[in-house]
């Protein structure tokens, strides 16, 4: 019997390659995935799903997945792959590929003492949950690092009317997702809705028997906790794959057409390091670039068995966040120097400029600007365009708090 | 072909826009317009791609 094409990682990367696959062509496609549940949309998690009951949406029912042709193995965490063989080891079984897609994702990277009860990492549905259990509690909460992840959680906390800290090491929230400049601003947005930010401090430890009770930090200060998430950043998740001969770096290192170091194995998502046309070696972390890489990774699989073309990753990067009812995007990389226009208190908009050309644009309140930048970024436009385009329309007024 | 806006999740996220800026549009207000609410049909392969790319699942096509 001929080999299935393998997608191993059934979040949303993994989900697209699977559909893209089906969708090329009529070979066998199996989607190996270590969690129990059916692939689920992870940004809710971090935000809607903090705040309201019932679980985020699975992308698509079981039975949707079968009419697909999609066979699935759920709960079998995927443990090393032969290369030489063609075969995927995962939950014990050697599976046969004729080409392997690896969405394999990142995961959240922890503090030391991280297994007292009350600290959490944000990335999965289970962690969600317990996050949200604790919140309903009223939990006094300390969020570690004040990234996407970190700060969501302090607005949902917030939210919730909970007392709320947050402690960065950086001397600015999101410094390394949208820059110096901006980073001021979003520091703002924490300040006005009550957050207790501390910037440029790190933990020394976290403290507790059984169940954590207070973050103390390196300057001494002692935070009393009831709940602690820990949002540090994530790591591709490559263990599985070290000594398979694959070629790693910052993620699993691929070509602009996601191809791997092996010519039947492809990359997508949070673990793929991909030569980026536009940008250079990238590995991004976004919900479109999951999206957009993965179908295009199960499309290129296919059409690369058949001896067809394969196309190039050429997607712009695109990010969003929701804190405390506000909403910030940022499409392109925060390169270069920045160009702020708009109040502080917003809506605003910062125009990113590498040499003569827009590399990036981050908005608050804009979300019907923003995607005329991504347009501007997709064509690779002069940064004088993108200025003249942000200046040809006044920015809109914030309404009025209600 | 007739595109369908389920305005209860839509999340003025705009990746609609970024596929086919002439048939979608996101207005300051955030709400989602849509230019073209049916497309000519030589058109069916990117409004497929545009219905994709949304993260919300707000949009459906029909016929």
């Amino acid at each position: 019997m001929e080999a299935p094409v393998v997608v191993v990682g059934a979040s949303l990367a993994g989900l697209r390659a699977a559909e893209a696959a089906r969708r090329a062509g009529d070979r066998r496609v199996v989607l190996v995935g270590a969690e129990e549940h059916l692939p689920y949309d992870r940004p809710p998690l971090s935000k809607a799903f903090l705040g309201a009951a019932g679980d985020p949406p699975s992308f698509r029912t079981a039975a949707e997945l079968a009419d697909l042709g999609i066979e699935l193995r759920l709960g079998t965490p995927a443990t090393g792959v032969d290369l030489a063989a063609r075969e995927l080891l995962a939950g014990g079984e050697r599976l046969p590929y004729a080409a392997l897609v690896v969405a394999t994702g990142a995961h959240a990277r922890h503090l030391p003492g991280e297994r007292l009860a009350g600290v959490h990492a944000l990335r999965t549905l289970d962690d969600a949950t317990q996050v949200r259990t604790a919140l309903e509690a009223g939990a006094r909460t300390v969020v570690v690092g004040a990234g996407f992840i970190g700060s969501e959680v302090a607005s949902a906390a917030r939210e919730r009317g909970l007392p709320v800290t947050v402690v960065e090491a950086a001397s600015a929230p999101f410094e390394r997702a949208v820059g110096a400049v901006a980073a001021e601003r979003c520091t703002r947005l924490h300040a006005a809705a009550g957050t207790d930010l501390r910037c440029g401090h790190g933990v020394a430890r976290l403290e507790g028997e059984g169940r954590v009770s207070a973050v103390v930090l390196t300057d001494g200060t002692r935070l009393p906790a009831e709940l602690v998430v820990v949002g540090i950043g994530a790591a591709p998740t490559t263990g599985w794959l070290e000594g398979s001969g694959l070629d790693l770096g910052d993620g699993v290192v691929c070509g602009s057409d996601l191809r791997t170091s092996d010519p039947h194995v492809w990359a997508a998502g949070d673990v793929a390091s991909v030569d980026h046309p536009i940008h250079g070696r990238v590995r991004l972390e976004h919900w479109t670039s999951a999206a957009e890489q993965g179908a295009l990774a199960g499309a290129n699989a296919v059409a690369a068995l058949r001896g067809e073309p394969v196309r190039q990753y050429t997607g712009v990067p695109y990010f969003w966040s929701d804190l405390y009812g506000r909403r910030l995007q940022m499409v392109g990389l925060p390169a270069g120097d920045a160009e702020v226009l708009g109040e502080a208190d917003g809506p605003w908009l910062v125009l990113y400029r590498r040499g003569d050309r827009l590399a990036g644009a981050l908005g608050l309140d804009l979300p019907g600007r923003i995607m005329k930048f991504r347009a501007l970024l997709s064509r690779r436009a002069e940064f004088a365009e993108a200025l003249d385009l942000a200046r040809s329309v006044p920015l809109p007024v914030r309404a009025a708090a209600s | 072909m007739r595109i369908v806006l389920d305005q209860g999740k839509c999340s003025s996220l705009g990746m609609c826009e970024a596929v086919a800026p002439d048939v979608f549009e996101v207005g300051d207000d955030g709400a989602l317009q849509l230019l073209q609410p049916e497309p000519p049909e030589d058109r069916r392969g990117q409004m497929e791609e545009a219905v994709a790319a949304c993260p919300t699942g707000a949009l459906t096509l029909e016929g």
